[in-house]
């Protein structure tokens, strides 16, 4: 069977997106649910029915788009190219997302815009496939701000408010959907950035044409540095590296599907995909390289330090996504291209798993998210209980759970490289077994702390819950390790298309690496579930400073936030006219040059003529200044 | 050079003002120091008509000013500086026409 | 004895758009005892036929007046996007202008007087032609501006008509100067006088250049020739403001890049002057607009920020740049009319409404909601939207050019942009309990506001889809070099 054309995977999501934004008033019931379910689950089949046909890439051609973007001044196309690399992503996409849009029939019943929600995520759906499938650096940087929009559209879904909460939650919830928005797009700019630069290169961006066929890129070194590193620049923003990692924690205002698939599932991993799919030019830059792992491990340790004492039940899981992804990004810096990927399948199917528990939890609550209210609910709701227990064990790293594999393959890669940055990558590995043992046990032991009746969910709950376990569990099978006498299927696949590094390491040391990450797994669950019997996990370490995630958004506000506004009443107030009734130019600027700028805000004719003229004068004698520097 | 000859131009400006002696008197401050008593009524009230019918009369004196030349060298220009006068004649008949159904020439 | 006067070549297919507007205009001047909105369709049909005939002009390069009227393929190019602009103007002024009687044939007469001016610029081929074009442009402007009877409009006329004859004086002197150092007035002329090294002396040249850059900036709003613009487009009426702020500008960018573009392609001083200003503009034009309230002046400080961004497709070498000046151009246009044209519609009085206003608009009005979401998306640069391409393309053409750092500048302030764009999108849909606009009742759109509102917004998703239908018609790298004008 050959391979079906590349435009069926975001089309199908796209119609469903056209269906239910333009019908979407006339369809009654979970109607419109189904029908974007339905529409994720026929990309999937496609994706699926690819993954085993696929044997060369494939390239396919759609219109002309962008002029004079591709070599030769040709306009550059519309494309789609599938590789094993994207085909592993598209799997990922379709067939954790249809579980999770099939979680949110149950999750959203209620929701007097069901269909609205539904639309947006298969709009989700659809740019995330295009970002994955894009031949092109242009179009995947359309699919990469349409999954931003995405995004924004559903962090601020509940923007009027949800439920009982008011209107005061409602601005919230739009505050932190425009905050991601705006965070991203400063990553957004690193991305067009290197797209500019590599253009002036290599010209072309067409990722066939540069990466294809072994051609070796010719240009200096500094340009691979420069080029990687804006396009690290874009990948930190999508993933929410350090610097620009405040917005996730925010984003947890969405609906916590949405925070499953695209805050946790794919959308914030289109960094690491980034990164592997640009990896010959990453191979040429050693320092930008160093730069991808170094920012990963100190992400990851920023995450799991603020995830130790947060309360709420989503917050904790924010952290430790964002700390995860450092470890995916300590992965591809390092060159261990295959592991990051490995991660990232695995990681998506824990993640995904926790997140749809804790929307369990909550809906089960009636929307309590403090773990301080909660706790004993394993009696409660077994069956959501049973599915959290495989995924904390997964992501602490707990042998034959898929986390154990993924993350094993992450440290020996690091170990071997640096150890400095594998001993960061355990000690992340210690504090997030002990983070996720107080969330577990906070959430599903000791006596209920609430008042709610808690009640478990429908099948709607049950399926995707238990599919996500399940592959929580085996999903780590695709990636055995070598040195247990295995072949690494996932590793024999991505092989094609990724550099895969032979390891140098004993069998000896490999064990002895593995047991320390297990040993510091189980140390880590032990200590908090000792807290646990002493009665103090609730009070997590570190007090306020993990609380308030080390201040650094406190620190982005008066770093930027204040001096931008100021910046801006003022020059407001220097072009105010007498209309204007200036009040308060004093307050925002200080005396001495409040006194200076009332001459500019007078309003009066004459002074913007004098201000005109002054222009010119200034513009004629920039230049003199310029030539005569220039000629002596 | 240029720093030097713009210092001293400001120099000059900014010294004397500095060092000069002020002693303004009122009739220092008279708009014509030493010649007749300026009349009180520089801020009479004119009516706006005034203004509009100025204006037109400079329109149209500026046409007619353009016809005198053209009249002089009417035998050496030939057909085409006629249909050029033709041309701006009636673009000022447009504006004529306007003028007059907006009743700007109605004096009351 | 006087030599015979010999008639310069007068050819009548390139003036055919010019005149076929300047008739529009006199037929509405003397239309007493018409109804207005019988003017307006004729004006409508007199740019349509004047759009029509700069089509069939297409490529043919056709010149009059021994090259001072040029009707090449980016005069053409302008001229459309103009009658574009005037169009959209006329269809919303339509349904405006009577609510806030407005109501008489004036306005259209002036409109299409300033056309025939705007089509003046773009066709120029000498400074002359170019400066006749501007007056006739912005004389007609002031009185736009002054309309609307009003002490906030009058003011904001005055202060744009004392303001521009300040702009204009310095684009005079830098005419005469530059006629001074090179002797000639025509584009072409110039040109070959700068790149033959061939003219009095240097300080002469630059220094008219500087001051043409200056008095162009003050019809553009390039910082710190910029002050003018809050309080004109905010006391303007609102279908004024739509005009001077898209239209007049695309016929001043015109100008410029036929000047800058066309005739100091060689002699590149004034680009770092015009670097220093592109930045000043972008940095003050983004971060003055972030602390608006009021959405019409925040839509003001926008079109100052839009400057920036279009200025930097003139830093670019005219070649990439120009195409890209088009494009951008174009987009603008029809986002800034969308806007502005809900905002004509959804306002209680000529001063725009406040942000917060804009609260639940979606459910009291969807269709103009959607619509000014669009448009505002697309003046963030959001894809799938026109402003997306048209950034892009101004950005990459900058950033070939070797303008590196203002491009990230310009891109940087294009993300404080998004702040400023997205808060009333934001608000639009949020439920409007407890505000004062929540008990305004809905306002009906008329048709002609419907079809303005429709061009702007299938005008701004369909260039952002398919952006090679404008793009590929302007990308012949060869049509913006003025040297083929030169030849003849």
């Amino acid at each position: 069977m050959s391979v079906l054309p590349l435009w069926l995977y975001p089309l199908f999501p796209l119609l469903g997106f056209a269906v239910l934004i333009l019908g979407g008033r006339f369809l009654r019931g979970t109607t419109a649910g189904w029908i974007a379910s339905g529409a994720v689950l026929a990309s999937f089949v496609v994706a699926a029915l690819n993954y085993l046909n696929l044997g060369a890439p494939r390239h396919d051609v759609l219109w002309s788009w962008l002029p004079g973007v591709a070599a030769e001044g040709r306009n550059l196309s519309v494309g789609f190219y599938l590789d094993q690399l994207s085909a592993v992503m598209t799997l990922v996409v379709t067939g954790v997302g249809f579980l999770i849009h099939v979680f949110s029939i149950e999750y959203m019943r209620t929701d007097p815009r069901f269909a609205r929600f539904f639309a947006f995520l298969n709009f989700f759906v659809s740019l995330m496939l295009i970002l994955v499938l894009a031949d092109s650096y242009p179009l995947m940087f359309v699919g990469w701000e349409g999954v931003g929009l995405a995004s924004y559209l559903l962090i601020g879904f509940w923007f009027a408010g949800h439920h009982d909460h008011g209107a005061v939650d409602g601005v919230n919830n739009s505050n932190a959907a425009r905050k991601a928005f705006i965070m991203n797009r400063v990553g957004d700019l690193g991305f067009m950035l290197g797209m500019f630069l590599m253009f002036q290169a290599f010209g072309t961006l067409v990722i066939p044409q540069l990466f294809e066929g072994g051609a070796e890129l010719q240009a200096g070194r500094a340009t691979f540095e420069l080029i990687c590193l804006f396009l690290l620049v874009g990948a930190v923003g999508k993933s929410a590296q350090l610097p620009l990692t405040t917005w996730l924690p925010d984003a947890m205002a969405g609906p916590t599907p949405v925070s499953a698939l695209i805050h946790a599932a794919t959308m914030v991993t289109a960094g690491v995909y980034l990164v592997a799919r640009s990896h010959p030019l990453f191979e040429q830059a050693p320092a930008a390289s160093t730069w991808v792992a170094v920012i990963g491990a100190l992400t990851a340790l920023y995450g799991a330090i603020s995830a130790l004492n947060q309360y709420d039940i989503k917050k904790i899981l924010a952290f430790s996504t964002v700390s995860q992804l450092g470890y995916m990004f300590l992965a591809v810096g390092l060159g261990a291209y295959t592991a990051g990927i490995f991660h990232l399948v695995t990681h998506a199917f824990f993640k995904a798993l926790l997140f749809l528990a804790a929307g369990s939890v909550i809906h089960a609550l009636s929307e309590e998210q403090d773990v301080r209210r909660m706790g004993g609910l394993a009696r409660k709701l077994p069956l959501t209980h049973a599915v959290s227990l495989i995924g904390v064990l997964a992501i602490s790293g707990i042998p034959i759970f898929a986390g154990f594999f993924s993350k094993d393959a992450i440290l020996a890669g690091a170990y071997e490289a640096q150890p400095i940055l594998w001993g960061v990558g355990l000690l992340v590995a210690l504090l997030t077994a002990f983070y996720m043992g107080r969330w577990y046990f906070l959430v599903f032991r000791g006596q209920y702390r609430g008042s709610a009746h808690p009640h478990e969910g429908g099948p709607l709950f049950a399926v995707p819950l238990v599919t996500l376990a399940v592959l929580s569990v085996v999903g780590g099978f695709i990636g055995l390790p070598h040195f247990l006498g295995f072949t690494n299927r996932l590793e024999g696949y991505l092989g094609r298309v990724l550099p895969v590094e032979e390891t140098t390491l004993t069998v000896g040391a490999e064990w002895a690496l593995t047991l320390a990450a297990v040993a510091v797994g189980v140390i880590g669950l032990g200590v908090a579930y000792l807290r646990h019997r002493a009665g103090t996990l609730a009070d997590g370490p570190l007090r306020n400073a993990s609380l308030r995630a080390l201040y650094l958004d406190d620190l982005y506000d008066g770093a930027v936030g204040r001096p931008s506004r100021a910046l801006g009443a003022a020059f407001d107030a220097m072009d105010r006219g007498v209309d204007g009734a200036v009040v308060g130019t004093a307050e925002v600027l200080a005396e001495p040059s409040g006194r200076a700028a009332s001459f500019w805000e007078s309003g009066y004719v004459r002074t913007y003529a004098v201000s005109m003229l002054l222009g010119t004068a200034a513009v004629m004698l920039y230049w003199a200044f310029r030539a005569l520097g220039g000629h002596s | 050079m240029l720093l030097i000859a713009g210092g001293i131009g400001v120099l000059a400006v900014v010294v004397s003002m500095i060092l000069g002696p002020k002693k303004p008197s009122r009739t220092k401050l008279m708009a014509y120091e030493s010649g007749n008593d300026p009349l009180p009524g520089g801020k009479e009230r004119f009516p706006v008509h005034f203004y509009l019918v100025a204006m037109l009369f400079i329109v149209f004196d500026i046409e007619t000013a353009f016809f005198y030349p053209i009249a002089v060298a009417f035998g050496k220009l030939g057909v085409f500086a006629f249909w050029e006068t033709v041309t701006f004649v009636a673009l000022l008949l447009v504006g004529y026409v306007y003028i007059v159904r907006k009743g700007v020439l109605e004096w009351d | 004895m006087t030599p015979e006067l010999r008639p310069p070549d007068i050819a009548l297919a390139p003036m055919l758009p010019i005149l076929i507007v300047l008739a529009g205009a006199l037929v509405a001047t003397v239309a007493f005892r018409t109804q207005r909105r019988v003017v307006a369709v004729i004006a409508i049909v007199a740019l349509l036929l004047s759009g029509f005939s700069m089509l069939t002009l297409w490529g043919a390069n056709a010149t009059a007046f021994g090259g001072s009227l040029r009707a090449d393929n980016p005069a053409l190019g302008f001229g459309l996007v103009v009658i574009v602009g005037a169009v959209v103007t006329l269809l919303a002024s339509m349904d405006q202008l009577p609510r806030v009687r407005m109501n008489f044939p004036e306005f259209d007469a002036m409109l299409l007087y300033a056309v025939t001016g705007m089509l003046l610029i773009a066709f120029a081929g000498d400074l002359i032609v170019l400066l006749i074009g501007l007056e006739i442009m912005s004389l007609a402007g002031y009185v736009m501006a002054t309309l609307y009877g009003s002490r906030r409009s009058e003011e904001s006329g005055m202060k744009y008509f004392l303001l521009g004859s300040v702009g204009s004086a310095i684009l005079i002197y830098g005419i005469a100067l530059t006629f001074g150092a090179t002797g000639s007035l025509s584009l072409a002329g110039i040109r070959e006088a700068v790149s033959a090294q061939n003219f009095a002396n240097t300080p002469l040249l630059i220094a008219g250049a500087l001051m043409m850059l200056a008095g162009f900036g003050f019809k553009v709003a390039l910082v710190p020739f910029h002050q003018w613009t809050p309080d004109v487009y905010h006391g303007a009426p609102t279908v004024v403001t739509l005009f001077l702020s898209t239209v007049v500008k695309v016929a001043a960018f015109a100008g410029l890049l036929r000047v800058f573009g066309g005739a100091f392609p060689v002699e590149r001083a004034w680009e770092g002057v015009a670097e220093v200003l592109v930045a000043l503009t972008l940095i003050v034009g983004n971060t003055a607009a972030l602390v608006q309230r009021n959405f019409k002046r925040l839509l003001a400080y926008s079109a100052v920020a839009h400057t920036g961004f279009l200025g930097l497709a003139l830093l670019a070498e005219p070649a990439r740049g120009g195409a890209a000046l088009v494009f951008y151009l174009l987009a603008y246009t029809l986002m800034t009319a969308g806007a502005l044209a809900v905002l004509a519609l959804i306002q209680p009085d000529e001063g725009g409404v406040e942000n917060a206003d804009l609260r639940g608009l979606y459910y009291r009005q969807p269709g103009l909601a959607l619509a000014l979401a669009a448009c505002l998306a697309s003046l963030a640069g959001l894809p799938p939207f026109a402003g997306f391409f048209g950034k892009y393309l101004v950005f990459q053409a900058a950033f070939q050019a070797g303008h590196v750092g203002i491009t990230v500048l310009a891109a940087m302030t294009s993300v404080v942009a998004l702040v400023y764009y997205l808060r009333p999108a934001a608000l639009m849909f949020m439920p409007a309990e407890g505000s004062a606009a929540a008990v305004r009742p809905a306002v009906r759109v008329g048709t002609f506001t419907g079809v303005a509102l429709g061009v702007c917004v299938v005008g701004i998703v369909l260039l952002g889809v398919l952006p090679g239908l404008v793009y590929n018609v302007f990308d012949a790298p060869a049509q913006w070099v003025l040297a083929s004008l030169a030849a003849k």
